[in-house]
């Protein structure tokens, strides 16, 4: 059938040669062409303006995605009207969480504020509860083993909290959570020792092996086992030494480490609380007052708590100027 | 010397010397071209032919806090139930089974462990997700219209304009990244920030995170930290066999990742 068809169109053609010689075809290559050109004029009509000038999108919607404006403003932003709350927060182990972290984003604030409008407009979260602290704080299995974690329930017992519904902020000031007397970048830097003659004089003990039981990664206990031993006979026995003692490892070698001295530190456990047990720890109802009852002279006026109670309750600040215990090679 | 001494005499009725005057000249020439250096040094014009933009998460460092899910949701107006960024946690078991959970994206952290005895638990930890920025995207292959495009500078967009809200873009993505905006019907995904990026500010997750785990950064760009990090990290890219060339690096990543 289809060969007889294709036999009787060309016998009825003119003899004449070329696509354009063929009426039939003629009249379908001119549809074409006008298909062609009435798709082109669509396409025209269509084509958004701008489009594939250096890509297949329109050029306007790239200006249009980057002239958005931001509504996080960055903390530089907060400094410039809460100078004194900045100046805490950049001095202490909070200093990488962003103010819009916890207060929420500042932009519909800060316009508000540049405009004088009313106080209620543009609010910041001021009070956090306690599920906001614990999005970062809440003891995880996930987390890493070195941020700083707790389990609730067991952070208000040790802490003789009764009531378990206080917010965190009754002990814990979230701009300065350790009050450090400086800035992380400030404190002493402490060495991590890596090379066996850290540790042993003798430049042969080098070349041997690790013995059977040697340590690898340094604990505090590795060096300081003699304060580790005397602290272990005090009160404070049960807390980690870097409850007290921030270490900020800064590179494979070194960190930086605090000697938290600043009282406040002291009273976010021993400042008498409503909702803390009576009995459960020591608890001062005021430092000041407790100072200047118990001081003899203006010297003792600027003390400390650490000052009077570290040998008693901490562990002794008087230590060999060297403690570091090591066996063959001698000690440096 | 002297003349100078006697000009300022002859007209003693002049309050400041010559010198005075020299010296406020300068300053106050030299503080009229102020505004201009922080102006020029706030918004140095974006040459957009100087960046690829990639995207660098370290995810040995990220602690699950979800402030990156917030930052995002505030700075992006992501709609609720939807992320542009969110973050899973993998719990590997000792038994070898994997779990994966984002209790609402981790937008309000992670409330609670799973439920496993520690015992039981090999590993766990947590993984920040949101666009890879393909080289070669599928998302924008599949687009019949042209809304989803990848900017000369290496950010994958949606035109919100062209879009007509089919959803191939959104099967496409192996990620899972892209979501049909409820209320205005244009697909929506993480833009890198772009409205910020172009300004020289971090983008909003980065910007949030406590930890330092996550950032964007110029490849082309040798001192970036996102190049520093690249070659001097262990790193690796979701789902590699697929060809999409991500150039969202992930340092610490599990095999057991998807």
């Amino acid at each position: 059938m289809a060969g007889e068809a294709q036999q009787s169109g060309g016998h009825s053609g003119p003899e004449k040669t070329g696509i354009l010689s063929f009426p039939y075809s003629r009249r379908f290559f001119l549809l074409f062409m006008l298909a062609i050109l009435a798709g082109l004029g669509v396409r025209q009509y269509l084509k958004p303006s701008g489009f594939g000038e250096i890509g297949f999108f329109r050029t306007a919607a790239l200006d249009e995605e980057a002239a958005r404006e931001p509504t996080l403003q960055g903390k530089g932003a907060c400094e410039v009207c809460h100078k004194a709350e900045f100046d805490a927060h950049e001095k202490d182990v909070h200093l990488t969480v962003q103010c819009e972290d916890c207060h929420g984003p500042a932009a519909e604030h800060v316009q508000a504020r540049t405009d004088g409008l009313a106080p209620d407009k543009g609010k910041m979260f001021r009070e956090l509860a306690q599920a906001n602290c614990l999005a970062c704080h809440r003891r995880l299995q996930a987390r890493p083993k070195l941020f700083p974690t707790i389990d609730a329930a067991e952070h208000f017992t040790r802490m003789g909290v009764t009531d378990s519904s206080v917010k965190c902020q009754g002990c814990h000031s979230p701009h300065e959570p350790l009050f450090l007397d400086r800035k992380v970048s400030q404190a002493r830097l402490h060495p991590l020792i890596h090379a066996c003659t850290d540790c042993h004089l003798d430049p042969a003990i080098r070349s041997k092996a690790l013995p059977d039981g040697h340590v690898v990664t340094f604990q505090c206990k590795d060096c300081h086992a003699d304060v580790l031993a005397d602290y272990k006979t005090k009160p404070h026995k049960d807390l980690e030494c870097s409850t007290c003692h921030v270490f900020h490892q800064d590179s494979e070698f070194s960190g930086r480490i605090f000697k938290n001295g600043n009282p406040k530190f002291c009273l976010m456990c021993h400042q008498q609380q409503p909702f803390r047990g009576k009995g459960s720890i020591p608890q001062l109802a005021s430092f000041e007052a407790h100072r200047n009852e118990m001081a003899s002279d203006d010297a003792d006026r600027q003390k400390r708590c650490v000052d009077c109670h570290a040998e008693e309750k901490i562990h002794t600040m008087h230590r060999p100027a060297k403690s570091v215990v090591v066996g063959e090679g001698g000690a440096r | 010397m002297i003349e100078d001494g006697s000009d300022v005499l002859d007209r003693a009725s002049l309050a400041v010397g010559r010198r005075q005057f020299m010296k406020i000249g300068l300053v106050g020439a030299f503080s009229l071209l102020v505004p201009f250096a922080v102006r020029a040094a706030e918004r140095a014009p974006y040459k957009r032919e100087d960046y690829t933009w990639g995207f660098i998460v370290d995810t040995t460092k990220c602690m699950g806090c979800g402030s990156c899910v917030r930052a995002c949701k505030a700075e992006n107006s992501v709609p609720d139930g939807y992320h542009r960024t969110w973050v899973e946690r993998y719990t590997v078991l000792a038994n070898g089974r994997v779990e994966v959970d984002s209790p609402r994206g981790a937008l309000d952290g992670f409330p609670e462990d799973p439920a496993h005895p520690k015992k039981d638990v090999a590993k766990s930890f947590f993984v920040p997700k949101l666009c890879n920025q393909c080289a070669t995207a599928p998302c924008v292959q599949v687009c019949p219209v042209g809304a989803s495009y990848a900017a000369p500078d290496g950010v994958t967009l949606v035109d919100r304009k062209r879009c007509i809200g089919c959803g191939y873009c959104v099967q496409a993505c192996p990620y899972g990244v892209r979501f049909i905006h409820p209320q205005n019907g244009y697909a929506d995904k993480c833009t890198l920030c772009y409205h910020r990026i172009t300004k020289g500010l971090p983008t909003a997750c980065s910007q949030a995170c406590p930890v330092g785990a996550r950032s964007a950064g110029n490849l082309k760009d040798a001192t970036s930290r996102i190049r520093a990090l690249l070659n001097s990290s262990r790193y690796g890219v979701l789902k590699p066999a697929l060809g999409t060339n991500p150039k969202c690096y992930y340092i610490g990543l599990d095999k057991e990742v998807v």
